[in-house]
């Protein structure tokens, strides 16, 4: 209940974080709250509901036992976090540049899906401690990347925007190399 | 998107208690498509509206995806060792899993109970890890009696970062489970008993225990049973009398002819619970009791005694280690199935005319026949005028199956399979099971 819990606040979190301040993203801005909204609560579903036992249709099922078994059935199988969290991305975008408001909400997204993740598993919390230091140098990159981003550029000619991204990569690219994982 | 790992995992192989080598497919997990889905976003978004911030996002899912390397195992060891192979109804096993060769990667396990078996809470699955061979304890709950596979055990891998998954089926060994006997509060005892040593008592004299009465001294009497009071009041020598305890042949008639009612409470079922608990207190009484199905061929088990008779029953109404005759005409059945003199204890929705016929039969070879009717839908549901006339003439056409039987000397009573068995013990219906014409 605790880890449902987490996802569902780590989900808010996110969707509130992009979303703000929402004036300026014209009507653009409202829809993809809305669906990301749809998506951490349609999330939640799944995960309060993936360990019911279903018990098996009769071949003459009423209407309304059909429509509640296909609501289950599409509920066990979108894959809602991806949905949450690609709209809140694009809603990101739809503000103005703003790399550190961008990293902390790439931090939240991150964890968002790694408190699925241990959501949806009964695996014991000592399992997850393997992979701790592998987060810790992940969040590293995201930070040199964020950095990497931050630093103001001359923004001339068109091909300057690409520039940046490249560098980005190049940044991501050889802290991973350079990561003792 | 990536194949649901989920889509391409089947049983494999069958249960054992000893560990069996299942080969292990890898793939890659639903976080990992999840991380995969979120970074493709990220750079797809970075590129699209040439913000390299948006880069940031995929750093991290980027690290886990492709960083991480480890050593995954190809194969593991299981073995699931049931706690017991035989049980009733209602009754929980216990299933000890071991996994071995996992190599230090997270374990799931997961029960998948199958028809006639149900998900103990808290009990049906365990998650674990560590280098060494893992255990865990695991239960379901038999939930109808059959002899089946109770279900499957989901194995389930997880690498460290618990980016690559796999599952593996085990199916779980045979289990016999056995109907509930029913409750119920006396046994129907016949007026004429066969004359072997049992524990009713019988009309006639014997070296039982019950006080029968008194008579006169007789050469060859023994002295312990002279009743001195009453050689003191008549002046002559008196003996008291005892009863003697004998035993009875029971023959328990299941009818299989039509099976109505939900899963786990239809008549059949119904019917054998009934019979096993009828059974139960016959042979603890020390009586000879059989079995006779009265199906699309007939299955009987000889009358036996003993509490070895009484497991003989539960096999042969789980296995079905009985012997067979083709058809279903009572009149074939071998006299050590149906021994004369024999009380007849019937289990029947009483829905079939040639089962009913049968009865009839039964009563007029002089068998002393109790029906138990046993019909588990409930009655009232018609609403409509018409509804209402047919179930009408349906009740009445049932009373007067039962008031036919009554007249032969038939005793009808009914059970619902939920109360306690309550058979006529009263000395009205005991005349009439054993009345002969």
């Amino acid at each position: 209940m605790r880890g449902t819990l987490t996802v569902v606040l780590l989900g808010a979190a996110a969707t509130v974080w992009s979303a703000v301040p929402l004036g300026g993203t014209g009507w653009p801005g409202g829809l993809f709250v809305v669906i990301a909204a749809l998506c951490v609560v349609a999330g939640l579903v799944r995960l309060i509901l993936k360990d019911r036992v279903r018990e098996e249709q009769g071949l003459f099922a009423g209407g309304l036992a059909s429509l509640v078994d296909g609501a289950d059935r599409l509920v066990q199988s979108l894959p809602w976090e991806t949905g949450a969290a690609i709209s809140v991305l694009v809603l990101e975008t739809l503000h103005r540049s703003r790399p550190w408001h961008t990293g902390l909400l790439a931090v939240l997204l991150v964890c968002y899906l790694l408190a699925v993740n241990r959501a949806e598993s009964a695996v014991p919390s000592a399992v997850f401690r393997g992979q701790a230091r592998m987060l810790a140098t992940s969040a590293a990159l995201l930070v040199l990347v964020t950095g990497v981003a931050m630093v103001p550029s001359a923004r001339t000619g068109a091909l300057s925007g690409w520039l940046d991204i490249l560098a980005a990569l190049a940044a991501m690219a050889a802290g991973g190399l350079a990561l003792p994982v | 998107m990536l194949a649901s790992p989920e889509a391409e995992a089947r049983p494999r192989s069958l249960s054992s208690t000893v560990p069996l080598r299942l080969e292990l497919d890898w793939t890659v997990s639903r976080h990992a498509r999840r991380l995969f889905d979120l970074a493709l976003a990220g750079l797809a978004l970075a590129v699209v509206t040439r913000r390299p911030e948006l880069v940031a996002v995929a750093a991290p899912a980027l690290v886990l995806l492709f960083v991480w390397r480890g050593p995954r195992p190809r194969a593991i060891e299981v073995s699931v060792r049931p706690s017991a192979t035989r049980a009733y109804e209602g009754e929980q096993i216990a299933f000890e899993v071991t996994v071995s060769g996992q190599g230090g990667h997270a374990v799931e396990l997961l029960l998948h109970p199958t028809d006639g078996a149900q998900a103990v809470r808290g009990a049906d699955r365990a998650a674990t890890g560590g280098d060494g061979a893992v255990r865990a304890t695991l239960a379901l709950e038999l939930a109808r009696w059959g002899r089946r596979r109770p279900g499957s055990l989901e194995v389930s891998l997880w690498d460290r970062a618990r980016m690559f998954e796999c599952h593996t089926f085990v199916l779980l060994a045979e289990v016999d489970c056995y109907p509930l006997p029913a409750r119920h509060n006396a046994a129907v005892v016949r007026g004429r008993l066969a004359n072997r040593v049992g524990d009713h008592v019988s009309r006639s004299s014997g070296d039982g225990s019950e006080f029968a009465g008194v008579r006169e001294y007789v050469a060859g009497d023994r002295q312990r049973s002279i009743n001195w009071a009453a050689t003191t009041r008549r002046g002559r020598l008196q003996v008291n009398t005892f009863a003697a305890e004998r035993s009875q042949d029971v023959v328990l008639l299941v009818d299989a002819t039509s099976d109505i009612g939900e899963l786990g409470s239809t008549s059949v079922d119904h019917s054998l619970r009934g019979a096993l608990g009828v059974g139960r207190t016959y042979l603890d009484a020390r009586d000879r009791v059989g079995l006779v199905f009265f199906g699309a061929r007939m299955r009987w088990l000889a009358p036996g005694m003993g509490e070895r008779q009484f497991f003989r029953l539960l096999d042969a109404i789980v296995v079905g280690r009985a012997g067979w005759s083709s058809g279903n005409d009572i009149t074939r059945l071998p006299r050590a199935a149906l021994p004369p003199g024999a009380a007849v204890i019937a289990f029947s929705p009483l829905l079939d005319a040639r089962f009913v016929e049968t009865l009839r039969d039964l009563r007029q070879r002089s068998f002393a026949v109790l029906v138990v009717e046993v019909l588990p839908t409930g009655t009232g549901r018609a609403r409509r005028g018409l509804d209402r006339l047919a179930e009408r003439i349906w009740q009445m056409e049932r009373q007067a199956i039962r008031f036919s039987l009554g007249e032969l000397g038939v005793t009808v009573v009914r059970w619902d399979g939920a109360d306690v068995l309550a058979l006529p013990v009263d000395r009205r219906a005991r005349q009439g099971a054993g009345r002969r014409r």
